[in-house]
């Protein structure tokens, strides 16, 4: 009897525990619906009333989710949840924009703590240089905190972070661009470095006829233009091509000569600014020598560059100690040239799609530049 | 020796008894974190105290483990899912922790050796004093940890970014000044104890 009596009343704080559970869950559920998902996107978007969530075309990788907002005169802006890929870890966050391009509030979501990275984002300061900057310009920078120019408040001491929180946000801005007609894309463009060709070639450049591969869709990440090169007698001589590799200061941006067949004549580095000691020895001509003869065609038995301390292969290239990320940048940049030369060369014979160069305009359309 | 101190100091349920080590470990990366873990674990003793307390008679021996269980997962589940709701932002950060506040074996262990065979005024008393004991605790290293590990107190940057110790934030660093702290707290007790004996 008692034992029966003992089963029942646990049955039945059972079923009680359940009903609370389930209350509960009610209760929170019909908050969280008279709230909206205002209460989660308010935050980066006080205007906004209505949220809700869209897909855009061509959404990119780092875009976590995309927020149309709209108060009572109809659609107002956006709210991206993105992420940044920086040195601890990733970095995601909320920013909320205006159909005009002008950011509305900014929040960060999750960091790697542990690293220690990122925190100068979640401060407060960070966020007010945010707020209020002008992102349809087509520019988005760190500096003095020009908003009207795209030019956000530097965070002193935190290069890495902001480096990789510019990126994303280019992506984030980049992907409002295609929806937004009057919010410009950003697009880096690379300079020519015309001046650094006569370095890449024996012979003066004279003799040779340059024309670059105009197509909008083929440059994607990795290369960022691709020249031919002719010689006296109209046959190709060589290729340049011009690449940007992520460093550990920032980009580094070369320019390599290759082959008909994609194997690397020359190496010339347009833009680095890495350590000098460490990671700026791809500055040394010892360095540029063991990359001549690279072989960037894909068929070869390793499809992939290999790091080594001491390059024997047709894909090693060297890993300089001390300067790892440096190392790993040329190399996945490397890689991604391998992949983007696959592309090209299906492409190439394509006469329409060259354009001649005129290398005395081209110097000083460059300096004026400058 | 009266009952207050005894759940605070003497017998602190973290550092003497080595009980709910998961939770402080995890949640208490920031002291934000640290107050609202604790407050939810004292809040989700308590009810589950008084619940028991008032069914003692009801409940047998062959059971008597699996009602205290649901009961505290009743309390817990409505408290994780109130901590969520209200601080989403926080939450994220306490990792796993959150999820297991229905096995914190503190929770379990009041009610088995106190709760159980006790009055509910004085099972609110002990859920009180036990839950004041794990808060300090976990103040305390929510406190040392944040301030070491990310440079801030409640958020507000103290230490600068480029002094901080980022090792700090991970459970390894908890473990050793949890370590420390029961260190201390032997140290303490015994001290404290010899005394009572002259």
């Amino acid at each position: 009897m008692r034992k029966s009596v003992s089963y029942i009343t646990t049955i039945i704080i059972i079923a009680i525990s359940f009903g609370i559970i389930f209350a509960a869950n009610s209760f929170i559920e019909s908050q969280k619906a008279k709230q909206g998902t205002s209460s989660e996107y308010a935050t980066v978007y006080p205007d906004g009333t209505n949220f809700e969530e869209v897909e855009l075309e061509n959404e990119q990788e780092n875009i976590d989710k995309t927020i149309l907002v709209s108060d009572n005169s109809g659609e107002v802006g956006y709210v991206f949840e993105a992420l940044a890929q920086g040195y601890g870890g990733d970095i995601s966050y909320r920013i909320g924009i205006s159909n005009e391009g002008i950011v509305q509030g900014f929040e960060v979501l999750e960091h790697s703590e542990t690293e220690g990275f990122g925190a100068g984002i979640t401060e407060d300061s960070f966020k007010e240089g945010l707020i209020g900057t002008n992102l349809s310009t087509g520019n988005v920078s760190f500096g003095e905190g020009n908003k009207e120019e795209g030019e956000i408040v530097a965070v002193s001491g935190a290069t890495i972070t902001t480096t990789a929180f510019t990126n994303s946000l280019v992506e984030v801005v980049n992907s409002l661009s295609q929806v937004k007609e009057n919010i410009a894309e950003i697009k880096y463009v690379m300079p020519y470095y015309s001046k650094k060709w006569q370095s890449l070639f024996k012979n003066d450049l004279s003799i040779f006829t340059f024309e670059e591969f105009m197509s909008e869709d083929f440059y994607k990440d990795g290369i960022q233009r691709i020249i031919r090169v002719k010689n006296e007698s109209g046959e190709i001589d060589s290729y340049i091509i011009e690449a940007i590799a992520s460093g550990f200061h920032g980009n580094i941006e070369y320019l390599l000569r290759v082959t008909p067949e994609y194997r690397v004549y020359a190496i010339e580095f347009g833009k680095q600014d890495e350590t000098p000691e460490l990671g700026g020895y791809i500055e040394d001509p010892q360095y540029k020598e063991t990359l001549k003869g690279v072989n960037l065609d894909k068929n070869l038995l390793t499809k992939a560059i290999k790091l080594r301390l001491e390059p024997t292969q047709e894909k090693d290239i060297l890993l300089i100690s001390g300067a790892t990320v440096t190392s790993n940048g040329m190399k996945e940049s490397l890689d991604e040239v391998i992949n983007d030369l696959v592309r090209f060369n299906k492409v190439r014979e394509d006469e329409t799609k060259y354009e001649v160069l005129d290398l005395e305009n081209l110097e000083t359309s460059q300096d004026e530049a400058a | 020796m009266n009952l207050k101190r005894d759940n605070i100091i003497l017998d602190n349920p973290v550092l003497v008894a080595s009980l709910g080590f998961v939770s402080v470990l995890t949640a208490t990366v920031t002291l934000k974190s640290a107050i609202l873990m604790s407050l939810a674990v004292f809040l989700v003793l308590l009810f589950s105290s008084i619940v028991t307390s008032a069914l003692k008679k009801l409940i047998s021996e062959d059971l008597e483990t699996i009602t205290l269980l649901v009961i505290i997962v009743a309390f817990a589940s409505v408290a994780q899912m109130a901590l969520q709701f209200y601080y989403p932002t926080t939450v994220s950060t306490m990792g796993i922790g959150i999820f297991l506040i229905s096995v914190n074996s503190l929770i379990l262990n009041r009610l088995q050796s106190y709760a159980i065979g006790a009055s509910i005024g004085e099972a609110i008393k002990d859920s009180i004093t036990s839950g004041i004991g794990y808060f300090i605790v976990m103040v305390v290293m929510g406190t040392v940890r944040e301030l070491l590990g990310l440079g801030t107190i409640f958020g507000f940057r103290i230490i600068p970014e480029r002094f901080i110790i980022p090792t700090f934030s991970t459970p390894i660093f908890g473990f050793i000044i949890l370590g420390l702290l029961v260190a201390f707290s032997n140290w303490n007790t015994r001290r404290i104890r010899l005394k009572g004996r002259k």
